[in-house]
């Protein structure tokens, strides 16, 4: 920490104890029970008072949470986790090997209906799936599947002598308890949630009292709210970052950070659909996208260039692979040699008939997606093509897009620490099945995706993927367009704040736990 | 001839304000320059304003006013003057349609309920009073969250919903006058209820109409606004104030210009339609001789 010389009221080393954190959550939380998470809000809550067998550490490689050691077979089905003796829920009972079967058995109950965390269980083989004494559990995969050590983390442990009582699904959703090193002390729906750190858990305790998360929607409001003191944290756009992180003032209050994660945005195309099914008529449409404009002018430098499914900070991302140029003179040429015409003189290029009109699905309310969506349309206007932009809220937006009824949107993936395509891209994966909502099916695509996932060999398993991330830029079932980066800012009194690589600010380990308060805040 | 008689001595009141007059003239400016829109503000030199309205120059982006851009430009680098001018055109037409078919709808529902009374005028009244007991931007939400946000839908929803004030003016004014003598001989030489509603009551209930319509002029526009700024007004990248205030809100610390002009034009549009509508009120009471 560079700034350590200059501050001399605080000693950065000397981390203090108690204090108030005030963070932001950007939608309420839907549900507090671990295993009907359904967003990465419900996660933030999550995540202080549960804890999963292994955590993420700030190279997001597995490290130990509940379980201090692991083993995996050698055919790599089997995996035996050893867990801490000393782990206690905040009711004081003990944690045993039976919470943890009865937590996976929760997760694949079909009546559970758990919706994301199941995707990495599916092949769970509740047959050799068992506890071995009470601190040793045994979990067996009926195949083999390369992420799934990483997958662990997303399994956060509910203790079975409270949730098997009651309603499952409803009983558990303004309370919890867990083994994390927060209890759950209120939850305000709407409003807000504190959390109380607990003076008996069971490994290194965080050095912060209390944590209040506060529900805060609007981004304005937010950034208002952070330089009044009222919150610690938030993210901020892209313009007040480039405006105001240089401000000299507000550096006195404020930390500004900057940094990318594993989150994506893109342009889905239905596969279904008779004008975007055709593969040359989406590159075409890619060619639209002026990615440089886009990264120069409305990002000034803070965002990169996607050209597949593969993020540039992962191992599997192929270097080799271009961005898709912006042309679209070659894309109107394109578009004209696949009978795309403007035969009636009215600036639309047509096709029997039929003007070439899509229709993107957008989140409404999102300043940086109105912006590429009004420049995308005002692009293909020029080559003749008529693009409706159609905001809708992003509940409505998803489950449109689920049920494969929309043709074009402009939306993000936050990928897991271990990718594995397999769940968006494998043609077994489209709706109902999983979230191929772009009805993608190459068998070739299939193969590589299978054999990725079945590689234990991390060099072997690498090439498959540089294979795949080169067929999918060929394929453009997505538009895939940039990566921006993550812009924080937190008030200057939150101290031993650090970003991973690719998991931001929290959700590894030690991330959020290793956060202090500085009860004087210094001048700088 | 008639006519002329009766407009004379209100026209001749009106006139005697200076603001009316002021407000008169800025409104067939602001018209003449929406209906033109096309011609004024359009890429090429020989415009006056040579920027087309969804012109995007990303590196252009959020400039403050200069001589290129008079007005600055928005958070694509588009002008904001011409989008102004064009969004005139989109503001204009909303609030005039509008209320075009409130005062249709309106002034129908009301004439059946003050001519015929009875089962007829206690279904019109509840009614109204059931449109009355939603909260009026609400309503509209509603309906334009129905179907999909465009102009027509914008155009249906705010006349579907501000009929009842029409609605309730006229049918107090044929309550008054259909025992009138006029209606009376009318009746009597033996004309059929839809020449005495359309032909003689209607036309003397009209004034207080015209009145209620000119105000709503100024509500419309003011609601078209507030659901542009929601989010749910006109689909982009088609300009309306409303709409370019709403894209100022995230940049509103360092683009004061996204503010302040389509604010004003908002302010000063909706200002001069109720200036008008509260002179002609006035100007339509004998006793303000």
């Amino acid at each position: 920490m560079q700034r350590a010389a200059a501050d001399t009221a605080v000693d950065e080393n000397t981390p203090q104890e108690g204090g108030t954190l005030l963070r932001r959550l950007e939608t309420d939380v839907s549900t507090l029970n671990p295993v009907l998470a359904t967003s990465r809000y419900d996660r933030l809550v999550e995540n202080y008072i549960f804890s999963p067998l292994i955590y993420i550490d700030a190279n997001l490689q597995p490290t130990a949470g509940l379980a201090e050691k692991w083993e995996i077979s050698p055919d790599g089905k089997l995996y035996t986790f050893h867990l801490s003796p000393k782990a206690t829920f905040s009711d004081g009972v003990p944690l045993r090997a039976s919470d943890v079967i009865f937590t996976l058995h929760k997760l694949v109950d079909p009546k559970t209906e758990a919706p994301q965390i199941a995707g990495g269980f599916e092949q769970l083989d509740l047959a050799t799936t068992r506890a071995v004494d009470d601190h040793t559990v045994a979990i067996g995969f009926k195949e083999v599947f390369a992420s799934q050590l990483s997958r662990f983390n997303e399994l956060l442990i509910v203790p079975e002598h409270v949730y098997s009582k009651g309603d499952f699904r409803n009983d558990f959703v303004s309370q919890a308890i867990g083994s994390g090193p927060y209890r759950m002390v209120r939850r305000v729906p709407g409003k807000e949630i504190l959390l109380e750190r607990r003076d008996d858990y069971w490994t290194r305790k965080p050095y912060i009292k209390t944590v209040l998360f506060k529900v805060v929607v609007e981004n304005a409001t937010a950034w208002n709210a952070l330089q009044k003191g009222e919150l610690d944290e938030t993210p901020v756009s892209s313009d007040i970052w480039l405006n105001e992180s240089n401000n000299v003032q507000l550096k006195k209050k404020l930390d500004f950070r900057r940094f990318y994660t594993l989150s994506y945005n893109y342009i889905p195309w239905n596969g279904r659909d008779p004008i975007v099914g055709d593969k040359r008529v989406r590159r075409a449409l890619s060619m639209c996208v002026d990615l440089k404009s886009l990264i120069n002018n409305l990002y000034h430098g803070t965002a990169r260039a996607m050209t597949g499914p593969f993020t540039p900070d992962s191992w599997a991302y192929n270097p080799e692979v271009p961005v898709v140029e912006f042309n679209p003179l070659e894309a109107r040429r394109i578009l004209n040699s696949l009978g795309w015409l403007d035969t009636d003189g009215d600036g639309i290029l047509d096709k029997a008939k039929k003007p070439l009109r899509l229709e993107m699905l957008v989140i409404a309310g999102s300043g940086p997606t109105m912006i590429f969506a009004q420049l995308f349309q005002s692009e293909l206007k020029k080559i003749g093509v008529q693009l409706n932009v159609l905001p809708l809220d992003p509940s409505v937006l998803i489950q449109r897009v689920l049920a494969g009824n929309y043709q074009a949107a402009y939306i993000g993936w936050d990928q897991d620490p271990d990718p594995d395509p397999y769940n968006i891209f494998h043609s077994s994966q489209i709706p109902p099945h999983g979230q191929n909502f772009i009805y993608y099916a190459n068998p070739q695509a299939d193969r590589l995706i299978e054999a990725g996932r079945r590689e234990l060999d991390h060099g072997k398993r690498q090439a498959i993927y540089r294979e795949l991330h080169a067929l999918l830029a060929e394929d453009q079932p997505y538009t895939w367009t940039i990566q921006v980066s993550s812009k924080w800012a937190s008030t200057r009194r939150v101290r031993g704040v650090r970003e991973s690589n690719g998991y931001g600010l929290f959700l590894w380990y030690p991330g959020e736990f290793d956060w202090w308060i500085a009860q004087q805040p210094p001048p700088r | 001839m008639k006519r002329t008689d009766l407009f004379a001595p209100v026209w001749r009141r009106f006139r005697r304000s200076r603001l009316a007059i002021a407000a008169l003239i800025y409104i067939a400016l602001v018209s003449l320059i929406a209906l033109f829109a096309p011609l004024i503000a359009t890429n090429g030199t020989k415009a006056l304003v040579p920027f087309a309205p969804n012109d995007a120059q990303l590196v252009d982006r959020l400039q403050p006013p200069s001589v290129v851009h008079r007005l600055g430009t928005d958070e694509l680098g588009r002008d904001i003057l011409s989008r102004m001018i064009h969004g005139a055109r989109v503001s204009l037409t909303i609030g005039l349609t509008a209320t075009l078919i409130s005062l249709i709808v309106g002034s129908l529902l009301g004439a059946l309920a003050g001519y015929y009374g009875g089962a007829i005028d206690w279904i019109v009244s509840r009614l109204i009073e059931i449109v009355l007991c939603f909260p009026f931007l609400f309503l509209v939400l509603g309906i334009v969250a129905l179907f999909r946000p465009s102009m027509t839908t914008l155009m249906i929803a705010l006349g579907l919903t501000s009929w009842t004030t029409e609605a309730r003016f006229v049918r107090g004014e044929f309550l008054r006058i259909r025992e009138l003598e006029f209606a009376q001989a009318a009746r009597a030489s033996g004309a059929r209820d839809v020449r005495i509603i359309f032909r003689h009551l209607l036309p003397n209930a009209f004034a207080p109409v015209l009145v209620a319509a000119s105000f709503g002029v100024a509500a419309a526009i003011l609601t078209e606004s507030a659901l542009s700024f929601l989010g749910v007004g006109v689909s982009v990248p088609t300009a309306s104030w409303g709409s370019i205030l709403a894209s100022a809100e995230e940049n509103i610390d360092y683009a004061w210009w996204m503010v302040v002009f389509p604010g004003l034009a908002i302010f000063l549009t909706v200002a001069a339609f109720n200036v008008i509508g509260d002179r002609f009120r006035d100007a339509l009471d004998p006793r303000f001789e």
